[in-house]
């Protein structure tokens, strides 16, 4: 009896392996975004990517610049809702991969990123389209990262679209909480970088039942096609977490969760430039979400020295749904008829 | 019957999810249960610290590099590619505005340059 108990575990354990090895060899074979792009550029891990357009599609280029917390192909992880196709329909699109940091880059400061890299690509861009200016879509981090950005270089930013990006860590919810208590001394002395699964296993604790939600809408939906290429594709991209480099890791609790400099104005580059909000010049737009939980609406509000025109568009959406949710389609319009304007 | 049944099921499971979701959000949300994570998170942090330390030490009395200097290795060759980079822009954007002097303004910048040499001949 025993035995044969034995023998059906071990026909089910070797069931389920074979399924589970299928199912993550057809994950691995999606695509990491669908748009089809070349790398033109490239600085260590930092790489800028050029998106095919149609024939004759011209003007001000735009600039995507993703989280650094995980992959840019968030932006582009269907055809059926991709910012990046969408943009690229009307202009010249280019956007900067920030790779898969490890140790090697884990000295370098938070301006490394958003001001040095994002300064590269500019410069590239300008040089290849005859520009002295471009438009610029920030996501999330990387919307902090542009905004600073067209802080410290106003000439270089003409449009500047805030995809749920925090500005004013203020009142910046639970993740406020999590950097307040985070050990930042202890994480200096001891780690070259934040490792990528520890940093969805942080995304995982702040929603403790998301996985079981998920679960019931796959239970639900399975059955629809579209909804299991979005679904797969979304995993694929869950299961592709990126390390964060160390210090830029480390100033980033410092500085801008726990201090709230950028809000301030009291923000600096390693090479000590003041990332002043009043300096700025380009018309910008907040595109927030109204479910979000990771970049609360208030956060993503700028700061009062910040006199340059703002609109804001406000999407009932969660801070990932924003981008491939039902409402995306939305959220990409109001950003595509911001910067055409 | 079944139906009944089933309706059951679902509500207990509603009703369980519900809860679950209360319990577990006024945990990960609460202050005391964030700082405790944070100081076991900070101890194990130390360690892995002490340990490196201990490694590195370990390694330099075998004359063998430790996964310390590895690293160091590899930020400087990102240090020297940086700077590579930045030298390169430099250089482009200095030929790019040697190339785009009108030609009025760049003839007598020759004429003086071939001056000097001449003078220099002499």
């Amino acid at each position: 009896m025993i035995a044969n108990m034995d023998t059906i575990a071990q026909q089910l354990d070797a069931i389920s392996e074979h399924y589970l090895r299928q199912t993550a060899g057809e994950l691995d074979t999606y695509p990491r975004g669908v748009t089809p792009r070349e790398e033109v550029w490239r600085a260590g891990n930092v790489s800028l990517l050029r998106f095919e357009s149609p024939e004759g599609v011209e003007g001000q280029p735009i600039l995507i610049v993703p989280s650094l917390i995980n992959r840019w192909y968030v932006l582009d992880i269907t055809e059926e809702v991709s910012f990046i196709r969408e943009f690229a329909q009307k202009r010249p699109v280019y956007l900067i991969d920030w790779g898969y940091p490890g140790a090697e880059v884990g000295h370098l400061p938070l301006s490394h990123y958003y001001h040095r890299s994002i300064r590269r690509a500019v410069r590239f861009m300008c040089r290849e389209h005859g520009c002295d200016k471009v438009d610029m879509l920030g996501y999330c981090i990387g919307g902090t990262m542009a905004y600073a950005f067209s802080c410290l270089e106003p000439d270089m930013v003409d449009h500047l679209v805030l995809l749920t990006a925090p500005i004013d860590f203020r009142d910046s919810g639970i993740f406020g909480t999590y950097a307040d208590h985070f050990p930042t001394e202890e994480f200096k002395q001891s780690m070259d970088f934040m490792p990528g699964w520890l940093l969805a296993f942080s995304f995982n604790f702040v929603q403790p039942m998301g996985t079981w939600q998920k679960t019931k809408m796959f239970k639900d939906k399975f059955e629809s096609k579209g909804f299991m290429k979005l679904y797969n594709a979304m995993e694929r991209w869950i299961a592709d977490p990126v390390s964060y480099p160390g210090t830029a890791y480390y100033q980033m609790l410092t500085e801008l969760y726990k201090e709230n400099l950028l809000s301030q104005g009291k923000l600096t580059t390693a090479e000590g430039l003041l990332v002043d909000p009043a300096a700025r010049r380009s018309k910008a737009l907040i595109l927030n979400a109204g479910k979000d939980h990771i970049a609360p609406l208030c956060t993503t509000q700028l700061p009062q020295s910040d006199r340059a025109p703002v609109k804001q568009v406000t999407i009932p959406s969660g801070h990932i749904g924003i981008t491939t949710g039902r409402n995306s389609r939305d959220a990409s319009k109001s950003a595509l008829e911001f910067i055409m304007n | 019957m079944f139906t009944m049944g089933e309706d059951m099921m679902k509500q207990w499971a509603e009703n369980w999810e519900k809860l679950m979701g209360d319990q577990l959000e006024k945990l990960v949300t609460n202050e005391k249960f964030i700082s405790e994570m944070s100081k076991s998170i900070a101890a194990t942090m130390t360690g892995k610290a002490v340990y490196s330390k201990m490694l590195d030490e370990q390694m330099a009395a075998m004359n063998l590099p430790s996964r310390t200097d590895i690293v160091k290795i590899m930020q400087k060759l990102t240090d020297l590619e940086e700077r590579l980079v930045d030298l390169t822009e430099k250089f482009e954007d200095y030929v790019e505005a040697q190339n785009s002097k009108p030609a009025a303004q760049a003839a007598p910048q020759v004429s003086n340059h071939e001056g000097k040499g001449k003078k220099h001949k002499k």
